[in-house]
């Protein structure tokens, strides 16, 4: 019988990654990998955010000349891109990565090696994007990129070519993920976690995930088809050759509304926590909440034409997405109310993450109910595509994203780090971050009605717009040393901040029920879950019941049924390689070459798929 | 703030629609405040009203209230939406119906290019075509159907104090009903991203009692008169010799380009450029020798002229009243 500890360490070397350079381009371990998305994520919200900053320096005062007018279209359109595709969704997905395994009690997520392949082509994808801004072909046709704009008649350069392979490149990212969430969650529950105990933010991420993969679907064909347009001329958004402007626009949004809902509702998952932990009670409402996530993401795909309002569809049709986009605001109120009443019958711990959650209420409820004009034809028409629509979107993706996952940050910091971060520093964070929010969203939207259209690099000085945007340009400021606070506060209480121990929230699921940070196989024994709380469990941590039988010294663990969670059979993963990586680097050779030739394909597919080959190989000449 | 009342804004309707919508936008922006202030006040007391301790382990109707509660708030929320989308629609069918087709519609083409708008008077009983740019003169109080293309990338149409947007599509043809209740200068800003110039791509609106406009059409329709002082006539040579034909139609001359704006009556529009300058004649002077330090990336190109030769063309076109 060995002891306990030598167990640990077992463990710990089976589930280890190599130390060193060597360890960081292979791992596959779930925890590394997250990190490594959010991480990189908050390096593209500071480009996108330096982007910002440009901006609304020039829109400070009317006739300024900061940056030329190519130039800052190329600033919006590279702006809105980043922060969609390279900072929101993959923070949001990287904090799943990082979770979702940890929440239901395994040891890592089913295709890791996957994941680290995901990783990879996110990054280079993120900085091929910005190649192109350094190199003069910036993406100008904003992130939207409607045709026939970003055809090649109306951009010779190569922005339009390098944003669609940026998409295809997040695409495959995100599909990577989504399907390796989806899998994990669905197949490798902690036995008793049956599908009415999962913890929210995992449902979250289970319905986000495969909004991800039907959205990321279509955006792949548009982005194909615009990369077709341009590189062998096929003619599928030419109108003067039989194609259609029109049609990329039904493509584009199709994608383009889920994706906000691919954004929110890991957002919602986070403030379900949050309000949980917070407010020293159990979630009240977790099955209407489950199926207001659920009905968010069906419906989300539904609602599309309300931003083609102007293009003068017959108003019947319109009519159908008009109602669409206000029934989508119920299961939003659902769960609005739900954590209000949680709220209410809980016991407030006035901790910074919590004011993030306030935050998020005060920003988003503005956003929701703007929203709700928006859904309306003839008040959109007015309000589309001007500063309304600005302010509006920005509360909704601040307020409504970037707020639950500053408050997230610092509520999982202490289990990703072991240490506690600066409770001064997040609440000057806070402070900053709402008041910047505030002063530079709210104005815009009374300028949207004052006639200020989007996506102006400058305005007259006798428009009279000129004193509200010096106001929104103070905030844009406020707002960035708020993102500066907290990044600063992330970094330095890796050193300074007080050992956090295990659970130092006193929270219900889980990922508190380990070490901070866990060690490398997340749990000493696999936990069996008997509530929704079962970290609330009035048994002792060490009287709990566990899955014992599983060898240590290789990578396996339990496969449990989808609905109920109760074991099923046991299964080995996959541990560190090398080969993600050039399977990665042959995948963005190809796509990158497309640009120029056809000929990328081929190039593309003979470098990633003996690296695929290679890292599919099985180890031990059979199955698992 | 002066811009409250101007000449491009949404809350000071110059139509019957934009009128509607205006009260539309107020009502909208009244109720979403009041539900803001709701939500944010039941928040507020869920998180500061006094607790007893232990109320939650001994008062079962915690639990109960909560229920009730949330209950009543979805389903006045659900009533609510329903109450909105009927005011939308109403609205929606108001401003529709308002102002469809009667037998004294102005018919008009407004054509999108990069970055400037084509104009053209569309009358059965004429065949000679008015054609101007960048302004559209329409007579107070009648129906104006606008018939929207563009020839290159999308453009939007959107005269806040007249009317919502609507977009300018290559290989479609939109259809808009505007209609003024009173004389005034509405500006409509390009409200579609169109490439490098789309904050510089202005139309001007301009409704004027029926005398007024009868008028204003009956000189734009006829022939650029030939000037009579030489200083212009040397003007017009300079014109026809110069680059200007290739791209500009003066009518009553030889030029017959046609994919920039017609200048038959340039002298009397209010602004050069799509909105981008005054038209006085200094600007007309700075425009035609450097449009690109302007308006960085538009399709005119630099003008190089000896003095003599841009003061003469000065003199000519101010004289296209």
């Amino acid at each position: 019988m060995t002891s306990a500890v030598d167990e640990h360490a077992v463990l710990a070397n089976t589930w280890g990654t190599p130390r060193g350079p060597l360890g960081w381009l292979t791992s596959v371990d779930h925890k590394s990998v997250g990190l490594r998305f959010i991480g990189t994520a908050l390096f593209f919200l500071a480009l996108g955010g330096v982007l910002a900053l440009t901006m609304r320096t020039q829109l400070a005062r009317p006739e300024t000349h900061l940056l030329t007018p190519q130039l800052y279209n190329q600033f919006f359109s590279m702006h809105g891109t980043t922060m969609m595709f390279l900072f929101a969704v993959p923070a949001m997905m990287g904090l799943g990565i990082y979770l979702v395994p940890l929440m239901i009690g395994t040891r890592n997520v089913i295709f890791p090696r996957l994941l680290a392949y995901a990783y990879w082509v996110y990054l280079i994808g993120g900085l091929f994007l910005y190649s192109g801004l350094v190199t003069g072909n910036g993406a100008p046709a904003g992130w939207f990129s409607y045709t026939p704009l970003s055809e090649t008649q109306f951009d010779p350069t190569k922005g339009s070519d390098i944003w669609a392979q940026t998409i295809t490149f997040t695409e495959i990212s995100m599909m990577a993920v989504a399907v390796t969430l989806i899998v994990t969650i669905l197949k490798q529950r902690a036995p008793g976690m049956s599908l009415n105990r999962i913890p929210l933010f995992v449902w979250s991420i289970l319905v986000t995930s495969f909004m991800v993969v039907f959205a990321m679907t279509t955006i792949a064909t548009a982005s194909f088809f615009l990369a077709a347009d341009r590189l062998i001329n096929t003619r599928f958004f030419d109108d003067a050759r039989g194609g259609d402007a029109l049609l990329w626009q039904h493509l584009f949004w199709l994608f383009g509304h889920p994706e906000v809902y691919i954004i929110f509702l890991p957002a919602t998952g986070i403030v379900s926590h949050l309000v949980t932990t917070f407010s020293r009670r159990p979630m009240f409402g977790y099955t209407p909440i489950v199926f207001a996530t659920i009905a968010t993401g069906i419906i989300s795909f539904g609602v599309w034409v309300h931003h083609m309002f102007a293009t003068g569809l017959p108003q019947l049709g319109l009519g159908f997405y008009t109602a669409s986009s206000l029934i989508v605001t119920i299961p939003t109120a659902i769960q609005l109310f739900c954590w209000i009443a949680t709220l209410w019958s809980g016991q407030p711990q006035w901790r910074v993450p919590l004011l993030f959650v306030l935050g998020f209420f005060f920003i988003l409820v503005r956003g929701g109910l703007t929203g709700v004009m928006l859904a309306s034809v003839p008040f959109d028409l007015q309000a589309h595509d001007t500063y309304f629509v600005v302010g509006h979107l920005h509360d909704v993706l601040i307020g409504g994203a970037v707020f639950p996952l500053m408050g997230a940050l610092l509520y999982w910091y202490p289990k990703a780090t072991g240490r506690m971060p600066s409770e001064v520093a997040g609440r000057w964070a806070f402070g900053l971050l709402f008041i910047g929010q505030n002063l530079t969203f709210l104005p815009m939207h009374l300028l949207g009605l004052h006639g200020m259209p989007r996506r102006v690099y400058t305005y007259l000085a006798s428009t009279g717009w000129g004193g509200l945007n010096l106001l929104e340009t103070v905030g844009a400021y406020i707002l960035a040393l708020g993102v500066l606070v907290t990044v600063a506060n992330l970094i330095v209480s890796r050193f300074t901040g007080p050992r956090a121990g295990n659970d130092p929230w006193g929270a219900d699921t889980l990922e508190w029920a380990t070490t901070s940070p866990p060690p490398p196989g997340n749990f000493a024994e696999i936990p069996v879950v008997m509530s929704r709380d079962p970290n609330w469990d009035p048994a002792r941590p060490e009287d709990r019941p566990v899955v014992t039988g599983l060898p240590l010294d290789r990578r396996e663990l339990l496969f449990t049924s989808a609905l109920d969670a109760t074991p099923v059979r046991r299964i080995e993963l996959p541990g560190p390689t090398i080969w993600s990586l050039p399977a990665a680097l042959g995948t963005a050779v190809g796509l990158i070459m497309l640009i120029f030739t056809p000929w990328g394909l081929v190039v593309g597919t003979l470098l990633a798929v003996p690296p695929l080959v290679v890292w599919a190989w099985p180890k031990h000449g059979g199955s698992a | 703030m002066a811009f409250l009342q101007g000449a491009h804004s949404v809350l000071a309707p110059a139509s019957p629609q934009a009128a509607a919508i205006a009260r539309l936008a107020e009502f909208f922006i009244g109720f979403g405040a009041f539900i803001w202030l709701l939500v944010l006040g039941f928040l507020a007391y869920s998180v500061l009203r006094p607790r007893r301790l232990g109320e939650r382990d001994e008062d079962r109707r915690i639990t109960h209230r909560q229920l009730v509660l949330v209950s009543v708030a979805l389903g006045l929320s659900t009533l609510l939406l329903l109450g909105l989308g009927f005011v939308d629609y109403s609205t929606g069918k108001h401003v529709e119906t308002a102002y469809s087709k009667s037998a004294d519609t102005l018919h008009v083409r407004l054509i999108g290019h990069q970055w400037w708008w084509e104009v053209q008077y569309e009358s059965p009983h004429n065949p000679q075509l008015l054609k101007t740019a960048n302004e559209i003169h329409i007579p107070v109080g009648r129906p104006v159907l606008l018939r929207l293309e563009s020839r290159d990338v999308i453009h939007s149409f959107w005269a806040p104090n007249l009317h919502g947007k609507s977009d300018l599509i290559p290989g479609y043809t939109g259809e808009l009903t505007i209609q003024a209740d009173r004389p005034g200068i509405f500006r409509a800003p390009c409200a579609e991203y169109c490439g490098a110039q789309h904050a510089k791509m202005a139309l001007l609106v301009i409704a004027e009692p029926a005398a007024d406009f009868a008028t204003w059409y009956a000189n734009e329709i006829s022939n650029a008169v030939a000037p009579a002082d030489p200083a212009a006539t040397r003007g017009r040579a300079v014109f026809l010799t110069a680059a200007c034909p290739f791209c500009h139609t003066i009518r009553g001359t030889e030029s017959a380009g046609v994919v920039a704006p017609d200048l038959t009556h340039l002298a009397s529009r209010q602004t050069l450029a799509a909105g981008t300058i005054p038209n006085r004649r200094g600007d007309l002077g700075g425009w035609i020798v450097d449009p690109q330090g302007i308006k960085p990336g538009n399709q005119m190109p630099p003008n190089v002229l000896p003095a003599k030769d841009l003061e003469a063309l000065l003199d000519y076109l101010v004289t296209l009243r």
